[in-house]
């Protein structure tokens, strides 16, 4: 679909393009370093605001909506709508190093994170056990992989000289050549189109800040 | 942040790439534009999302889009722009048929971007009335808390689907095993090869890496997306190229 001329679009095009650019720019050209280092200070700036503006009131406009509703878990909205004020009041009570805000911080919001990430233990566990059920070539290959890695691990008292010297060293085959070579192939996939998706973008092909 | 190498190799290479790929891009956007397609291998991650909205407008059911903990300034731009994509798709087909579509995000910045998306796919379809901006949902900034709040929308909204295309680490399994255990339909892609291990073992589909750059080339099929891929993949072409060409000349000489 062609799209109709704009001013707005245009303007919006050009700045985001420059700007772009100018970034780009100060990474291989000299002297515009200082030009640079405003841009990104102005972007820290605006996703700092954005963060506090557009993300807590989103927040707070998801949650007031349960509540008003009465919709099923509305409880836990409200103690969204109270730990946003308390913490908020004592913010501008005590200041962001206060003793309140530090004690939360410390006795709820990091033993709640650190509970949160141990479950990736047992998620794990079962997604392991589905990915070792044999039921096709792919998943027999997956597993035997896993078997020598795993056992190419473990300190070396097989009591068989041949096992002994030939698991790890299998083992830390398939790690540092075919796990890493595949890796290294999707990041360069990636790296590729970023280029592409950074070079759209720059050029206003692509233009999600714009109708 | 990256401590610029101005004027060193680097940059020589940098602005060598750029040189290159603006005149690849023109060329290919022209051939695109008169129809000179290239034919796309199947992936089945997109035909699987071609028909998501759909089939949760039918069900009465939430369909769930997570764009990961990227935002648009920073490092995970592109691979959140890609999800962008995907979104633009899903919204304009759940717009059309009055889907319930949820959308989450962790980054600030990415909330305005997914909100405008949405905004626009259902004026496109001339049902703004419909859309709501607080289908946009700020999680959280933390990784965990963000895995922790898409797996209360999981639970609690009985979703039909569970599209994640964007910036996920570890965090993502947390995600995708609690849809396998509400026996959701999942698509997800990301470009972190740790996630993506996650990521095959839970999700039906998967976009590996670049594989979810062409989300626009796919799922729209606009010149603009499949010049992008066509330029990606003479790259590709050029770099295995001089992979080879760098091992024989180690191995020879």
């Amino acid at each position: 679909m062609k799209r109709e001329f704009s001013l707005g679009s245009f303007l919006l095009v050009a700045t985001a393009g420059g700007f772009g650019f100018v970034v780009f720019l100060s990474y291989v050209v000299p002297g515009i370093g200082a030009v640079q280092a405003a841009l990104v200070d102005w972007a820290v700036i605006v996703g700092t605001m954005s963060l506090v503006f557009l993300g807590g009131l989103n927040v707070l406009a998801v949650h007031w909506h349960k509540i008003r509703h009465l919709e099923k878990g509305w409880v836990y909205s409200l103690f969204l709508w109270l730990g946003f004020g308390i913490m908020l009041g004592a913010g501008f009570v005590e200041g962001p190093d206060g003793e309140l805000i530090s004690l939360v911080f410390k006795h709820v919001q990091f033993p709640l994170q650190a509970t949160i990430f141990s479950l990736l233990a047992f998620f794990l566990a079962t997604a392991a056990y589905r990915a070792f059920r044999v039921r096709s070539a792919e998943s027999l290959a997956f597993l035997l992989v896993a078997i020598i890695v795993l056992l190419g691990q473990i300190p070396p008292s097989w009591g068989i000289d041949a096992l002994t010297k030939t698991l790890p060293w299998v083992g830390e085959w398939i790690l540092s050549v075919m796990s890493l070579g595949g890796a290294r192939g999707i990041l360069l996939g990636v790296a590729l189109g970023t280029i592409v998706v950074g070079l759209r973008l720059l050029m206003g092909i692509d233009r999600p800040y714009a109708d | 942040m990256i401590e610029p190498d101005v004027l060193g190799m680097e940059s020589v290479i940098a602005i060598l790439i750029v040189l290159i790929s603006l005149p690849l891009l023109f060329y290919a956007h022209a051939r695109a534009r008169v129809g000179r397609l290239p034919r796309l291998r199947p992936l089945p991650a997109f035909d699987l999302l071609s028909g998501m909205s759909g089939r949760a407008a039918e069900s009465g059911q939430v369909l769930h889009v997570g764009l990961g903990t990227g935002g648009i300034s920073g490092p995970d731009m592109a691979v959140s722009l890609a999800g962008l994509t995907a979104l633009e798709h899903l919204a304009d087909q759940a717009a059309a048929c009055e889907a319930s579509l949820v959308v989450t995000v962790a980054d600030p910045t990415l909330l305005p971007a997914a909100q405008e998306v949405m905004r626009r796919a259902y004026a496109g379809r001339g049902k703004s009335d419909v859309f709501s901006p607080s289908q946009v949902r700020l999680l959280a900034p933390d990784p965990t808390a963000y895995a922790a709040g898409v797996m209360g929308i999981l639970e609690g909204e009985n979703p039909l689907a569970n599209v994640t295309i964007g910036a996920f680490g570890d965090e993502y399994l947390l995600i995708g095993e609690t849809g396998v255990k509400r026996d959701l339909q999942q698509v997800a892609g990301t470009d972190d090869p740790a996630a993506l291990a996650f990521m095959h073992l839970t999700a039906q589909e998967t976009l590996i890496g670049e594989e979810i750059f062409a989300a626009g080339a796919y799922l729209s099929g606009a010149p603009s997306s499949v010049a992008g891929v066509m330029v990606q993949d003479w790259w590709r072409y050029l770099v295995v190229a001089f992979i080879l060409a760098g091992v024989l000349w180690h191995a020879l000489l």
